[in-house]
């Protein structure tokens, strides 16, 4: 067993300073994190007072449902933009694929503090895109772009187009291209054939883009900071105005756990649509 | 089920063309195959008649009627293709089903017909196995029932027997006929396997870089075929290079070595040209023969009934290859005869 020339015996030696970490430096505070929730401020009886007092905030209240709503507009506008370009770097030719996928993964390679900076530019009252519109007359005033929900949106969108992208396109270049051609020979016109053919078969990819899209938009947090603002909390930068305003700790303990579980379950409930699927085609 | 025809249909990829003003016609309920080496244009062909590709020139006629400018959705054309591509999340019988729902037929009729083409094709009882459930010769039937049971005016085949391995391709060449006689659909079948077109076809269309290099029944081919090229795809073993001398109406054939062959006065102009003979055409000279050709055999392939020498002659650069029915083996020296009407002759170039 503890034979280290055996190779399970060696790999668990090999891992151990991996192990190390993430048992003092995540498992460790994770669970700090957990019993600091369940404890009221000053007491050491475990109650669900700081769940309650979430509860009874406005703010906190206010936060959870944009956090959903901002995650949930995310995703379904990745999916939207994404699903065309990913068919459409499935049939590009090579070369044409590679400067596709770099522009897609592009906004990855930037710093947070560019890319964010770049939309409140572009985004921002005396902005190139309000500017456009007033000059063509489509609008009188300025619409609001940042510091809102629209805002975050937009820049989360951007950021995580790639991992949608990406998704999609690792299960569709894997699709016999026959297949299409199969369903057109056989009477079906190319929507009818997206949808019966291409759309079920990319569906694994589809769920996983989706997973990685909503637990994302829904942790994000330099993003809905810088474009957000303060006055638009989602339970991220909720969590960190508890902390290092009103040093609320406990409270931030407990939207801390709340996130937790929320991404939890929605990873536990694509799990469970996926097998369902897997049961029904393999 | 109709005829099908091309009318001078040209293709091009870039700089290379594909088609290049490719004419033939499959007369109704005929079985045709397309032949070729790989890069012939044969594919390309049946990619466009099934609307896959648009011809750059030219005409595709079904029953007389034009399909050029139709989408590959309305022109009721049923194609196999080599890996099959049947729908993984599809049972067997929502394969086949998939091109009668297009067609929106009630549910009660998709299940008859469905049941009777799965009959025909030998697999009553697989209606609920998924492909991946399924063996190659297995998928290789539904793909060809997915085709059929649609009732096409033409049944495209892509080398649908070349995944399958040699036993169940030879039993499978045999049931596509059947089910080709029996359904009596018009068929285009892309192969390069010369034995293949030949055991399936009422007839043959060769191909080359594009273009038609020779149409005819599958015998007519083997008999005569009509340049090197044909010649050497169908497996004419001995091309040897020579020269065609005329005087008056008589004629010979000038090969290496001084060895000369009087012919009748037909063939092609006076000149360098190509002579093919078949190995099992050339025969080993007993004493008494005359107009023989020293030679030397450089190697020996026992075939059990038959076997093939390859002999050094004069004749040209390259061995002979004859074949002859098997019985002691043959070492040294022997002496060859090419019988004259066995020869065939081809202009060289």
């Amino acid at each position: 067993m503890d034979d280290p020339r055996r190779p399970a015996t060696a790999a668990w030696l090999l891992s151990t300073p991996a192990l190390v970490l993430t048992a003092l430096f995540a498992l460790m505070p994770s669970f700090h994190l957990l019993v600091a929730a369940f404890l009221p401020v000053n007491g050491s009886t475990p109650t669900m007072t700081n769940f309650e007092a979430l509860l009874d905030s406005k703010l906190a209240m206010q936060a959870f449902w944009r956090t959903l709503r901002v995650a949930t507009a995310t995703t379904v506008l990745t999916i939207i933009a994404g699903y065309p370009l990913a068919l459409v770097l499935r049939k590009a030719k090579p070369r044409l694929a590679a400067i596709i996928l770099v522009l897609v993964i592009f906004p990855l390679m930037v710093s947070v503090v560019v890319r964010v900076y770049g939309w409140l530019v572009i985004l921002g009252p005396s902005g190139i895109v309000n500017k456009s519109l007033i000059d063509l007359g489509v609008i009188a005033k300025p619409l609001a772009l940042i510091h809102n929900e629209i805002g975050i949106v937009i820049g989360e969108t951007q950021l995580l187009l790639p991992y949608m992208v990406l998704s999609l396109v690792a299960v569709l270049q894997k699709v016999d291209p026959y297949l299409e051609e199969a369903a057109l020979s056989l009477g079906a016109n190319p929507i009818v054939t997206f949808l019966r053919v291409v759309l079920p078969i990319s569906l694994p990819g589809l769920m996983s883009g989706i997973l990685l899209v909503f637990s994302l938009a829904m942790t994000a947090f330099a993003t809905p900071l810088l474009i957000g603002g303060p006055r638009v909390p989602l339970m991220t930068t909720l969590l960190y105005t508890y902390v290092f305003t009103s040093f609320n700790w406990a409270g931030a303990a407990a939207v801390a756990v709340v996130l937790v579980i929320l991404a939890l379950a929605f990873v536990t409930a694509q799990r469970l649509v996926t097998e369902a699927g897997l049961k029904r085609h393999g | 089920m109709s005829e099908v025809e091309l009318n001078g249909v040209s293709k091009r990829y870039g700089s290379t063309w594909a088609l290049d003003n490719v004419t033939f016609r499959a007369g109704q309920g005929k079985f045709v195959s397309l032949l070729g080496p790989s890069g012939s244009g044969k594919t390309t062909a049946l990619r466009v008649i099934a609307g896959f590709e648009a011809p750059n020139g030219g005409d595709i006629r079904l029953g007389g009627v034009s399909v050029a400018q139709l989408p590959p959705w309305k022109r009721d054309i049923g194609v196999v293709f080599q890996s099959y591509a049947l729908f993984p999340f599809l049972t067997a019988f929502e394969n086949i089903a998939f091109g009668l729902k297009m067609r929106r037929r009630t549910k009660a009729d998709i299940r008859k017909r469905v049941g009777d083409v799965l009959d025909m094709v030998g697999l009553g009882g697989f209606e609920d196995r998924y492909p991946r459930q399924m063996s190659g010769g297995q998928r290789q039937r539904v793909a060809l029932a997915r085709a059929l049971v649609i009732e096409p005016r033409l049944l495209l085949l892509d080398e649908p027997l070349s995944n399958l391995d040699a036993k169940l391709r030879a039993e499978m060449r045999f049931e596509l006929k059947r089910i080709q006689r029996e359904s009596g659909v018009t068929t285009l079948f892309v192969t390069h396997d010369q034995q293949e077109a030949f055991s399936l076809s009422d007839e043959i269309v060769l191909m080359n870089v594009g273009a038609v290099q020779q149409i005819g029944a599958p015998w007519e081919i083997w008999r005569a075929p009509n340049s090197v090229f044909v010649a050497d795809f169908i497996g004419v073993d001995n091309l040897l290079p020579a020269t065609l001398e005329r005087d008056g109406a008589a004629a010979a054939i000038r090969l290496g070595g001084g060895y000369v062959i009087a012919t009748n006065g037909g063939g092609p102009e006076p000149g360098p040209i190509v002579v093919g003979i078949r190995a099992a055409d050339v025969r080993l000279a007993d004493d008494a023969a005359t107009d023989v050709v020293e030679g030397r055999i450089v190697d020996a392939d026992y075939r059990g009934d038959i076997s093939a020498y390859r002999i050094a002659t004069p004749l040209a650069e390259r061995p002979l290859t004859v074949t002859v029915p098997s019985g002691r083996p043959l070492e040294g020296s022997v002496r060859v005869v090419l019988p004259a009407d066995k020869l065939m002759v081809f202009p060289r170039g």
